[in-house]
């Protein structure tokens, strides 16, 4: 609830964990406990959920927000140091995927077990999270961890309606002859001997046919459709939900036929498909650190240029990121691949 | 159509077939064969696009493969010659003299492969050792086995190896298989600093699989000339073995050149001398 007695919607299914926090915190200051790791995928919400905990608990403790690699550890000393608690947020960035990338979280991982030193409450990306836990059982330096779940349909739909007045949005049925094809003919576009080539085939929509041979006949609502659609690409996913909507809402108009899937069949090769692992772990890179980190075997730009193009990633001032929409599909492919 | 076993038309009493059954049987022989190619086919491509199960999938392979000659042969026999228990003996001493006189390197094959098929030493995807033969396995067929080399060579292994040979599979069925790959550093090396660099080039690797199941191990070794580095590790696909020992030996030797470690002198290195790479 807020200050007022409202309902504060960008916490909604976060609830628990901040109440678990907060337990926390009081048993931190009281000497006891220990300190927490938040895990979580891209977009699922850590940064909010620490917001709130630090809004919370303004006088207690001090937080610093990591936005990019670590290179100096200055910047973790820049934090005021009166306060007894310590928030980092996005420590995935404290460590480099290459050789000798891994010094700077090393020593970090001491400070946090060292017994004189303040306790720490971070926020890690779970990619990463899996990766240290392989290498440095990075679970061992946090004795509580908090793995954000996602938010369920209902949830995700109040979380995106929190933002519009009653009745302003229209949501509208399918003309008839727009709905989803169980079998749709699509043309996927391919390089051979250097000339683009269309290849006309059959591609089946599994979203359509899990719809129809679900038990469930109850006819819903175009609005009850839209939120299903959503919710079977983001899997409660709040960043993914909320970037579906905005993609799919012509204001103030949306259609069930408008919540597109996504993700084509993903085909990367080894270069691409490691670059893309960088990028899910790493939430966001720059360029430089990309070719620090990928090294000289790979031709990043050519790998850049190709997941740019088939609509994987975006980049902003040579800083690249995952497009939301895409998250569960490129982390399904990864997984396939073994990549996270 | 079947004239077997039918007196009238026959010489000397004995069954014949007529033309009509033998074009059956030619016929059934032809589509078991491409019904079995068209099904490998469309596995194979299956079965590399879902990534880690591929050796899983192509498991079915060498089943289905038995299981469609093995219906074809019992059909022709059964429903087109409607051989009797009487015929099937007498086949059975045709069959065992044969056997006996010249193909029983053929008949030892088809049970290597039925054996190789149920009992699963190996399956369509592993990498194996036979003898002095290490590859990849594409096909286990009827009479033979054949795997590609490293050096990109097809051989062809009579499936009868397998009484008579130890047969040793690396991944026994799964993607990932383990990989050593070591490195020798002249003596008074900064072992601690090596260690960490090679430790550090094998979970950076893009070829690299980790998980509680497969961890990494980074052994060292005295030896009279030289120190061995030992990394043992996953590669998250057998065909990226090669590529994985490769990237993490030039990674980790470009890093440790940056910190003054060495190879041994070359004349230290004895190549009759070196322990066999596959010791573990």
């Amino acid at each position: 609830m807020g200050k007022d007695g409202e309902v504060d919607f960008s916490i909604i299914g976060l609830e628990n964990e901040i109440e678990q926090i907060q337990s926390n915190i009081d048993d931190l200051e009281n000497g006891k406990g220990g300190s927490i790791a938040i895990i979580a995928e891209q977009f699922a919400g850590k940064t909010t959920l620490i917001n709130k905990v630090c809004s919370m608990n303004k006088n207690r403790v001090e937080m610093i927000s990591l936005s990019s690699v670590v290179k100096d550890e200055k910047k973790l000393q820049e934090i005021e140091e009166q306060k007894q608690i310590k928030i980092i947020d996005n420590c995935h960035f404290l460590y480099r995927h290459k050789i000798g990338g891994f010094d700077i979280i090393e020593r970090f991982l001491k400070t946090v077990t060292s017994p004189e030193n303040k306790q720490y409450i971070t926020t890690w990306n779970i990619h990463s999270w899996n990766f240290l836990e392989n290498t440095h059982e990075i679970s061992k330096y946090f004795p509580v961890q908090i793995k954000l779940q996602g938010l369920t349909q209902e949830q995700a739909r109040q979380l995106i309606l929190s933002e519009y007045e009653e009745g302003e949005i229209q949501f509208i049925e399918d003309p008839t002859e727009n709905k989803e094809k169980m079998i749709n003919f699509v043309i996927d576009n391919t390089i051979f001997l250097n000339k683009e080539i269309g290849i006309p085939h059959l591609k089946i929509n599994y979203r359509q046919i899990k719809s129809k041979l679900s038990r469930k006949k109850i006819i819903l609502t175009p609005e009850e459709n839209i939120f299903e659609n959503i919710y079977s690409i983001s899997k409660g996913n709040p960043g993914i939900s909320k970037a579906i909507w905005e993609q799919s809402l012509v204001y103030p108009q949306i259609k069930p036929g408008d919540i597109k899937e996504p993700c084509q069949d993903m085909e990367l090769d080894n270069d691409e498909s490691f670059i893309l692992s960088i990028l899910v772990s790493m939430q966001n890179a720059s360029r430089s650190d990309i070719i620090e980190i990928a090294g000289d075997e790979i031709d990043i730009e050519r790998a850049l240029q190709v997941l740019s193009k088939k609509n994987i990633i975006s980049s902003e001032r040579e800083h690249y990121t995952i497009k939301p929409e895409i998250l569960k599909c490129a982390t399904n492919f990864l997984r396939r691949s073994r990549l996270v | 159509m079947t004239m077997v076993g039918e007196e009238s038309g026959s010489l000397s009493g004995m069954p014949s077939i007529d033309t009509g059954t033998l074009l059956s049987v030619i016929s059934l022989l032809i589509i078991a064969y491409v019904v079995t190619r068209v099904i490998s086919f469309l596995l194979t491509a299956f079965s590399e696009k879902v990534g880690k199960y591929r050796i899983k999938i192509k498991m079915l392979l060498p089943i289905l493969k038995f299981s469609i000659y093995g219906y074809t042969v019992y059909y022709i026999m059964a429903k087109l010659l409607e051989v009797s228990a009487q015929e099937l003996i007498l086949f059975g001493g045709l069959l065992g003299a044969a056997i006996g006189f010249g193909l029983k390197d053929l008949f030892a094959d088809l049970i290597g492969g039925i054996i190789i098929v149920f009992e699963k030493p190996y399956q369509i995807g592993d990498k194996i050792r036979v003898g002095d033969q290490y590859g990849e396995v594409n096909d286990i067929g009827i009479r033979a086995t054949t795997i590609t080399t490293p050096d990109d060579n097809y051989v062809s292994i009579p499936n009868y190896v397998i009484f008579t040979q130890s047969v040793s599979s690396a991944n026994i069925g799964n993607s990932e298989m383990m990989v050593v790959t070591d490195i020798f550093l002249e003596h008074g090396s900064d072992m601690k600093i090596a260690r960490k660099l090679l430790k550090e080039a094998v979970v950076t690797s893009r070829f690299v699989y980790m998980s509680e199941k497969h961890p990494i191990t980074i052994l060292t070794k005295d030896f009279p000339f030289y120190i061995r580095l030992r990394a043992k590790a996953y590669t998250r696909d057998l065909r990226y073995e090669f590529n994985f020992e490769s990237d993490v030996s030039s990674r980790a030797w470009k890093e440790l050149k940056k910190k003054g470690i060495k190879p041994p002198g070359a004349n230290l290195i004895d190549s009759s001398s070196m322990p066999d790479q596959r010791d573990r």
